[in-house]
């Protein structure tokens, strides 16, 4: 009888060990292939619907019943709430999503910094991914994680940890190629910290390196202009706001078509700053 | 034949789910902790679709910053420990009319809450008196009528910043 015991045993934890992988990849794969129809019935037909239409949601409820654990379907189910001013079932649907990948935080942070101006939700959701990913850099959306720390900190007005931020951003985007790497907006928005915490050499410096990678810059000028008159170098300050004036009428300027970025530069501030230094 | 069989499969799981739509049930857009206040005299042009906002670059005069600068101006503050974000979505039409308001609103976690009346009020009025919309003219010279939306970001009763 024990001798039966121990074959049943035996037998029991043979079949864990050799059955168990067999399962569980079995598993993975059906996963794998719900996943991929998913994907395919969203490209075919969801966005090729109207994203803010009744049809677009029905299609992506009946993407995400295929493929439940399908954490960019969420995604797309939710983005439409955002263009919408509709945060809560926006947060509702990336909910789930962050749930099943915790690399949609990334999309959840950038859109909280730039679309809601939710600056502490977006710090909570992009320090948490950077503590998930430790052995990479991240880039939610193709923007360096410790730039946009860095941003929502300066729009918290909280600019000695903006700065720290900007800086990890400056090496991480540097570490391998080179300063010529950095994304110019990360000077800019230094230079802008620099210039809100009253170091205007500091500033300089900055506007002066986001004009040598992009040299059409309206914003880096205008602030360049700015900072210029704190120093009350008034006679520098014109042709720098006629050269801001130029290249932003030629939509040389830092804008996105959803919401305004940080440090928007309007016309109308240009004019007026005009109206002051150049008798326009 | 055998080599068929997956295709097959995925094709009628495909016909299956396109039958499915109907049966599913979802939440259509403007759900939620909204509110609709309705103008008599509003109108969207007939027969143009509703296009949104974000299709043009121009939407209030000139630019943005108007609109911001006004509600700055005419916003009186209320010291009250409310925090969140209070959204006032609206059509513009073809004339530059805005009308069919639909109201959200989420406190500082995004969470689903409900401001006092007196800030949501103002905010409602003075987005109503905003009368310099510029309607939406697409490529091929038709003027149509948008969604848009403010989100004002309140904290403590004040409005700190706003969106878009």
């Amino acid at each position: 009888m024990a001798m039966l015991k121990e074959w049943c045993r035996s037998g029991l934890w043979a079949f864990c060990i050799f059955c168990t992988p067999s399962v569980l990849a079995a598993q993975m794969s059906a996963e794998r292939v719900l996943r991929d129809s998913a994907e395919k019935y969203t490209e075919e037909v969801a966005f090729k619907l109207y994203q803010h239409s009744f049809e677009y949601q029905v299609a992506m409820d009946s993407a995400l019943r295929i493929s439940p654990n399908w954490a960019a379907g969420y995604r797309h189910k939710a983005r439409p709430y955002l263009f919408s001013g509709d945060y809560a079932n926006f947060m509702k649907y990336m909910q789930p999503a962050v749930e099943n990948d915790y690399m949609e935080l990334g999309y959840r942070g950038w859109c909280r910094l730039y679309f809601i101006k939710d600056y502490e939700g977006a710090i909570a959701d992009l320090e948490l991914l950077d503590k998930k990913t430790v052995d990479f850099d991240d880039f939610p959306m193709s923007e360096n994680l410790f730039y946009l720390t860095g941003l929502a900190k300066k729009e918290m007005g909280n600019f000695a940890d903006a700065l720290v931020d900007f800086n990890k951003s400056v090496a991480s985007q540097s570490k391998n190629k080179g300063e010529e790497w950095v994304e110019s907006h990360t000077w800019f928005y230094r230079g802008v910290t620099y210039f809100e915490m009253g170091e205007y050499e500091k500033a300089l410096e900055d506007f002066y390196r986001t004009l040598k990678y992009d040299a059409n810059s309206s914003d880096a000028l205008f602030y360049m202009a700015l900072t210029f008159e704190k120093l009350h170098r008034t006679s520098d300050i014109c042709p720098l706001l006629r050269n801001s004036f130029e290249k932003f009428n030629k939509g040389f300027v830092h804008k996105d078509g959803l919401a305004d970025v940080p440090n928007q530069l309007y016309l109308s501030d240009l004019e007026a700053k005009m109206k002051q230094y150049c008798d326009y | 034949m055998m080599k068929k069989i997956p295709t097959v499969l995925l094709l009628l799981l495909y016909v299956c789910l396109m039958n499915a739509q109907a049966v599913v049930r979802t939440d259509s857009l403007g759900a939620g902790q909204a509110y609709i206040s309705e103008s008599d005299t509003f109108k969207t042009c007939e027969n143009q679709p509703v296009h949104q906002y974000y299709h043009q670059d121009k939407r209030y005069g000139d630019e943005m910053c108007f609109v911001k600068k006004y509600i700055k101006d005419h916003y009186k503050p209320i010291e009250i420990n409310e925090s969140g974000f209070l959204t006032i979505r609206f059509i513009v039409n073809c004339e530059g009319k805005i009308g069919n308001f639909i109201v959200y609103q989420v406190d500082d976690k995004l969470n689903p809450c409900q401001f006092s009346k007196t800030i949501t009020d103002q905010l409602m009025k003075l987005t109503q008196e905003l009368q310099n919309w510029s309607p939406m003219t697409l490529a091929d010279g038709r003027v149509v009528n948008y969604r848009a939306f403010l989100t004002f970001k309140i904290k403590n009763g004040y409005v700190e910043r706003m969106v878009p």
